[in-house]
């Protein structure tokens, strides 16, 4: 049986869009979340918080999320965590390389914080088919 | 239990008023990164100099996704190329003077963008629609009793249906409305639902003073009854946006390879594919590979100039109508005069005006895109005709040789075709057979290659798929055009077709392509043979 999603780590640059997302993943997700600035934020945060599922911007100055992603899973007891990139306008090719890299599938941005959990829920729900 | 309706309201006014915060910091740091370049510009090429302008990528690759984000897309998409000249700008040991005016053109376009707005921030930014999800439904308005199989006959044409004799609720998302006129108080419901998606009314009346009430009832076309089911279609396609059309291929080749991937940007943030080269012995390659609908390549390269690449490409007879676009910086009359003479179709003068690009660009290439497939398609259908099917097959069966893969051909016929002439006249015979033809457009990919064979007879090229996953694919197109009814003033009837497949897995050698057809034909033999209305595939018994 599925286990529910609650512990999400959640990784963007941008401090508006972080507090958006953050906010609709938290109050209309009801996630237990932590939001960071930066891959390395991340990686200092993530063994304490014990995340079933990395969120994780794409497009990052510094570390980038296929980057981050590597190093999240190689921390001790990380190694198997799902992670959802996001990412702007995705073709299908590049969706299959996200896939690729290490990701459940692609949410595209702009998003709509409305569904946003939403859609987080549901690529949860798909990966144990 | 927390009233679930109540905290969704919660969450969405605390969502608005995070968006107008969102969106009032765009125009602070749309405000700071402008003064911020304005202050480098000032100052000596040197190192603090580049790091700050790589700073400055950086906060415009910000701008890009908060733009985005917060409902402004235009001003992502003068961000994103910005990120992108700034960096090229960071790496460059002296001042490059084309990428400042670069630059310079789109931090004001930040500006435009900002204040050009949307106005609409209380709306959420336009969803693309994720990978997989289904498109938005058709709403059917009328009583199953008045009018029966309305549904499952909208159902039959491809699109997700919702049913419904009243308004639906404001959230729920529609792509276009059926509307009944024999529903009572229709044009009010006309009224409700114009507002929100195009409608289509369905009336006995199509007189000048019913149509204009309609009219002004908001309803956007009007269908006669009895009904007919290809002019429906027809509407659907236009308001539902099944948009057959794959997106316009654009290959832009400039030996800079930080302007050729801006230049390429550009034109992916106005919708099209665009693949940028800067080798430009590369061009034929990359032409093959991505079959492009317009090329777009600089004139003054250093090792190959663009009249010379030009002529390269034109020496290809299947590209002597491909769009060639300059961009040069030459005002040389003679030397543009020249270039035309080989072909190229236009000139965009440097600096770029991206947005002009974009604008030029499209236009060129989608009457390009147009002209050929009125010239290549067949006139009752819109498919690609006989010899452009055939040609489409060998360029598909030589990427296979040269990249590997697969590909099946099927071949298909229309069952009892003569009859249907003979008892219900030519017109009813050539609905039939596009109604096919909007069957297979709907039901298979956009990358499948499908065209008219010959009268009855249709082909499909069913690209990376083994013959038992073509044959699932067919067979599910079979299914609902079996299932369509076609109508006359006193009869109904249904028609069925046969298939045979062959893929080229094992084929080789230089009559590939006619051994394909031979085998699919032969299959299609074997289905006729064996009760019609089936599929075979080669080999089988």
């Amino acid at each position: 049986m599925s286990i529910t999603l609650e512990r999400v780590l959640y990784v963007e640059d941008d401090a508006d869009i972080r507090t958006l997302a953050g906010f609709a993943l938290k109050a209309v997700g009801r996630f237990t979340l932590e939001a960071c600035a930066s891959g390395q934020e991340a990686l200092n945060k993530a063994p304490g918080f014990a995340p079933q599922l990395f969120l994780l911007d794409v497009m990052m100055p510094g570390m980038d999320g296929p980057t981050t992603l590597g190093r999240l899973r190689a921390l001790p007891g990380l190694g198997a965590v799902p992670a959802i990139f996001m990412t702007a306008k995705v073709q299908p090719q590049e969706v299959e390389r996200y896939k690729a890299l290490g990701g459940l599938d692609v949410i595209s941005k702009p998003f709509d914080p409305m569904t946003l959990s939403a859609s987080v829920r549901a690529i949860w729900e798909r990966r144990h088919d | 239990m927390i009233d679930s309706a109540s905290m969704e309201a919660e969450a969405r006014d605390a969502l608005r008023r995070m968006r107008a915060d969102g969106v009032r910091r765009l125009a602070e740091r749309v405000a700071d990164l402008t003064t911020a370049w304005k202050a480098l510009t000032l100052r000596p090429w040197d190192a603090a100099t580049r790091a700050g302008i790589s700073e400055l990528a950086s906060g415009a690759h910000r701008l890009a996704g908060a733009g985005g984000t917060f409902g402004f897309p235009a001003l992502s998409a003068a961000a994103a190329p910005l990120e992108l000249v700034l960096t090229g700008l960071a790496d460059s040991a002296v001042p490059d003077g084309e990428r400042v005016n670069q630059a310079h053109k789109l931090v004001a376009a930040l500006t435009a963008a900002l204040e050009a707005g949307t106005g609409a921030i209380d709306e959420p930014p336009p969803a693309l629609t994720a990978p997989g999800e289904a498109a938005d439904p058709v709403l059917v308005c009328a009583d199953e009793a008045v009018q029966p199989g309305l549904a499952a006959l909208i159902s039959n044409l491809g699109y997700a249906v919702l049913r419904g004799e009243a308004l639906p609720p404001p959230e729920q998302r529609m792509a276009t409305a059926v509307l009944d006129a024999a529903l009572p108080d229709a044009l009010r419901i006309a009224r409700g639902l114009a507002t929100r998606c195009p409608v289509i009314l369905l009336s006995e009346e199509t007189g000048f003073e019913a149509r204009l009430a309609a009219a002004r009832a908001g309803v956007n076309a009007i269908v006669p009854k009895p009904l007919e089911t290809n002019e429906l279609a027809d509407w659907l396609d236009q308001f539902a946006g099944h948009r057959r059309e794959a997106s316009l291929s654009i290959l832009v080749v400039d030996d800079d390879v930080v302007l050729a991937e801006t230049y390429a940007m550009a034109l992916r943030q106005a919708g099209m594919e665009a693949t940028s080269i800067s080798d430009p012995s590369r061009v034929l390659d990359a032409i093959a590979s991505v079959t492009p609908d317009l090329v777009l390549m600089d004139l003054q390269m250093p090792d190959i100039d663009g009249i010379e690449l030009a002529r390269v490409i034109r020496q290809t007879r299947r590209h002597m109508s491909l769009p060639l676009l300059f961009l040069s910086a030459e005002q040389d009359a003679a030397r543009q005069i020249q270039a035309r003479r080989l072909g190229g179709d236009d000139f965009i003068v440097k600096p770029v005006d991206l947005g002009r690009l974009a604008t030029v660009v499209r236009l060129r290439a989608e009457r390009a895109r147009a002209l050929r497939a009125i010239m290549e398609s067949d006139s009752l259908t819109g498919l690609l005709n006989h010899g452009r099917f055939k040609e489409r097959l060998s360029l598909e069966l030589q990427r296979c040789r040269r990249e590997g893969g697969i590909v099946s051909l099927t071949l298909l016929d229309l069952d009892h075709f003569k009859q249907i002439n003979d008892q219900h006249g030519h017109l009813m015979g050539d609905r039939v057979i596009r109604s096919l033809a909007r069957s297979l457009q709907k039901r298979l990919r956009r990358t499948d290659v499908i065209g008219r064979y010959g009268g009855e007879e249709f082909a499909v090229l069913l690209l990376g798929t083994e013959a038992e996953a073509a044959r699932a694919a067919i067979d599910q197109v079979r299914r609902r055009f079996t299932a369509l009814p076609f109508e006359t003033d006193s009869s109904r009837f249904t028609v069925s077709f046969s298939a045979g497949i062959a893929s080229n897995a094992g084929l080789d050698g230089p009559r590939e392509a006619e051994t394909l057809i031979e085998a699919a034909d032969a299959a299609l033999y074997a289905a006729k043979r064996a009760g019609r209305g089936c599929t075979r595939l080669a080999g089988e018994d």
